[in-house]
């Protein structure tokens, strides 16, 4: 039953059921997922760019207005400034795209990037496309039209990502969690005093499994915490007695899948 | 080897056996093929890992297994996929040739953005030449007064000034342009009403202008750089227009499909448009406001006229696309 379950999760998450995924499916039948962003992590980012320009703007202005109190280069100073404005109103989402495949310093901070929507990197094209039709998606103030734009739509894409063809996802680097490892083996001495028989349910075999994946990334202290949850109820059931909640989890383990004998095998 | 989903140690001998080909793919990926045998390799471990990530998903591996795989398979798919270094067509080339190709392919939408700046700009430059009063029903009297002011004699200013003026100009006329354009996609509704507004406006301004007899010096300001600048205007106008009517007529695609699909051609008009507003920015900084006589620019300004004529007609016309 169990297994039939997790069965139809992962259908499910293929089937591109949750919205806040996005499927691309590639010729060899490959699908991967991305994880889409939405309005409140992209209204984050939006906000440190805007301090960003803030900032950047006072600082072009302010070489400009220099510029300008040199003799014979008053004009150059005005119209430095002027352009300065420009670029930053309409050319720093784009520029920054452009130039790192789709991520702005808010982006960058806030673990966002823009793709185009076949999964592949941004081009110039989509970058200088999706930002200045920031023109409609910030009317009438405040993003209102684009963000009601990213409620109605399924990979909540603002008007710029719908005509440039792009998405925003937030960006995940996974890494492969090493394999399930007894460390310390389980030792002649303790194998003697596990219980012969450990009854444990599978979905209780693969929650210490998982704790076991992910030694490296959780304390000692928390380990002992998740054990706890566990631990007692199976010691209370057989007697099991060790140190720690989390050696007698893993002991309870050991013994459950028959792995307490894996290092003599080996 | 047949391997039993529910066995732990069948799972992790799967990752145990494959790690290696995975890990010498990310590395591949992570710092991009340097040879012919390296790309090779590359797409021989990009297959052999879609193999591995199907069997995976069969085996119900576990979520950071299947993740990781993923991303992976993602990324090398972009390594092989994603370069595009032949479809990028350079700036020169999309503004010279790609933008005039468009804009004569959709000829009817710039017909219509046309019409929709121009008849506008017609009734108000007819109607306030014919009875000065009517420019007041459009403009306050404040700015009227300003633009007689400003065109009483032939606009002259520091040299330093022209510099700045350009700056301003590409700061607030390509600004309007970008907004004209891109809230086309309201279902060409803001294009229409940037169009019409700005050929009503200016087209009252030039008629109050004439009928109180500063005509000469409006047409020594105005003729080196008003086809570019009106020209270009228009053209972003017709950019948002065409999004807007992909989204009314969706020639069977779904209304966002096709809005998404009008986005290439979109793109080389706006192009061409931006392209279009620097030029009279620079002419209208550096040129309009210059000591030649009043004939002399308005013999620039027809060459203008031609040169932005000849461009929109003819560009991209003689090397026939493949």
């Amino acid at each position: 039953m169990r297994a039939r379950g997790r069965a139809r999760l992962w259908r499910d998450l293929l089937d591109d059921r949750l919205d806040t995924t996005a499927a691309i499916s590639t010729p060899e039948r490959v699908v991967f997922r991305f994880r889409v962003a939405g309005p409140g992590r992209r209204a984050a980012a939006w906000g440190l760019d805007t301090a960003v320009m803030g900032a950047l703007l006072g600082i072009l202005v302010s070489v400009a207005a220099a510029l300008a109190l040199l003799p014979g280069f008053k004009g150059l100073g005005a119209m430095g400034g002027a352009l300065a404005a420009f670029a930053i109103q309409w050319l720093y989402g784009a520029g920054c795209e452009g130039w790192t495949g789709g991520r702005t310093p808010g982006k960058f901070a806030l673990g966002l990037r823009v793709i185009r929507d076949d999964g592949s990197p941004l081009t110039w094209r989509e970058a200088l496309l999706r930002n200045l039709l920031r023109g409609v998606d910030a009317l009438p103030m405040l993003g209102g039209i684009g963000v009601a734009v990213m409620a109605l739509d399924r990979h909540q894409r603002r008007i710029g990502d719908l005509v440039a063809g792009t998405l925003v996802v937030c960006e995940e680097r996974a890494h492969l969690q090493g394999a399930v490892v007894i460390d310390p083996p389980v030792t002649e001495e303790e194998r003697r005093t596990i219980p012969a028989r450990i009854p444990m349910a599978r979905h209780e075999i693969a929650l210490v499994e998982e704790m076991l994946r992910r030694r490296r990334q959780l304390s000692e202290e928390r380990m002992e915490e998740l054990a706890a949850l566990l631990a007692p109820r199976i010691a209370e059931q057989t007697g099991l007695t060790a140190p720690t909640w989390r050696r007698s989890l893993v002991l309870a383990y050991a013994r459950a899948t028959g792995r307490d004998r894996e290092n003599e095998a080996t | 080897m047949r391997l039993d989903a529910r066995s732990t140690r069948d799972r992790e001998a799967f990752v145990a056996d494959r790690r290696k080909r995975w890990d010498r793919l990310d590395g591949l990926v992570g710092r991009g093929p340097a040879s012919a045998a390296e790309w090779a390799e590359l797409a021989s471990l990009y297959r052999s890992l879609c193999a591995d990530l199907s069997r995976a998903r069969g085996l119900l591996l576990t979520g950071d297994v299947l993740i990781a795989l993923e991303q992976l398979a993602a990324r090398a798919h972009n390594a092989l996929y994603g370069a595009r270094q032949s479809e990028r067509t350079g700036l020169v080339q999309l503004v010279a040739r790609d933008f005039p190709r468009e804009l004569r392919a959709g000829w009817a939408m710039f017909a219509l953005a046309a019409t929709l700046f121009y008849g506008p700009f017609l009734l108000g430059f007819v109607a306030s030449s014919i009875d000065p009063t009517y420019a007041s029903g459009i403009l306050p009297e404040a700015q009227l007064s300003q633009m007689e002011q400003m065109y009483s004699g032939e606009i002259a200013r520091p040299a330093w000034e022209d510099a700045s003026m350009a700056g301003f100009y590409v700061f607030n006329n390509v600004g309007i342009a970008f907004r004209c354009f891109a809230t086309g996609a309201l279902a060409g509704l803001g294009s229409l009403w940037f169009l019409a507004y700005n050929g009503l406006v200016l087209g009252t301004v030039f008629g109050y202008l004439i009928a109180v007899g500063k005509g000469a010096n409006l047409l020594a300001f105005t003729a080196g750089h008003s086809a570019w600048e009106l020209t270009g205007i228009v053209v972003s106008g017709t950019a948002g227009l065409r999004m807007g009517w992909s989204l009314i007529d969706t020639g069977g695609r779904t209304r966002l499909g096709s809005l998404r699909a009008a986005g290439p051609s979109v793109y080389r008009l706006i192009a061409g448009a931006t392209a279009m507003l620097f030029m009279a920015a620079a002419i209208e900084g550096f040129w309009s406001a210059g000591p030649v006589p009043v004939a002399g620019k308005a013999v620039f300004g027809a060459l203008q006229a031609v040169i932005v004529a000849a461009w929109l007609l003819l560009g991209g016309r003689a090397a026939s696309p493949p």
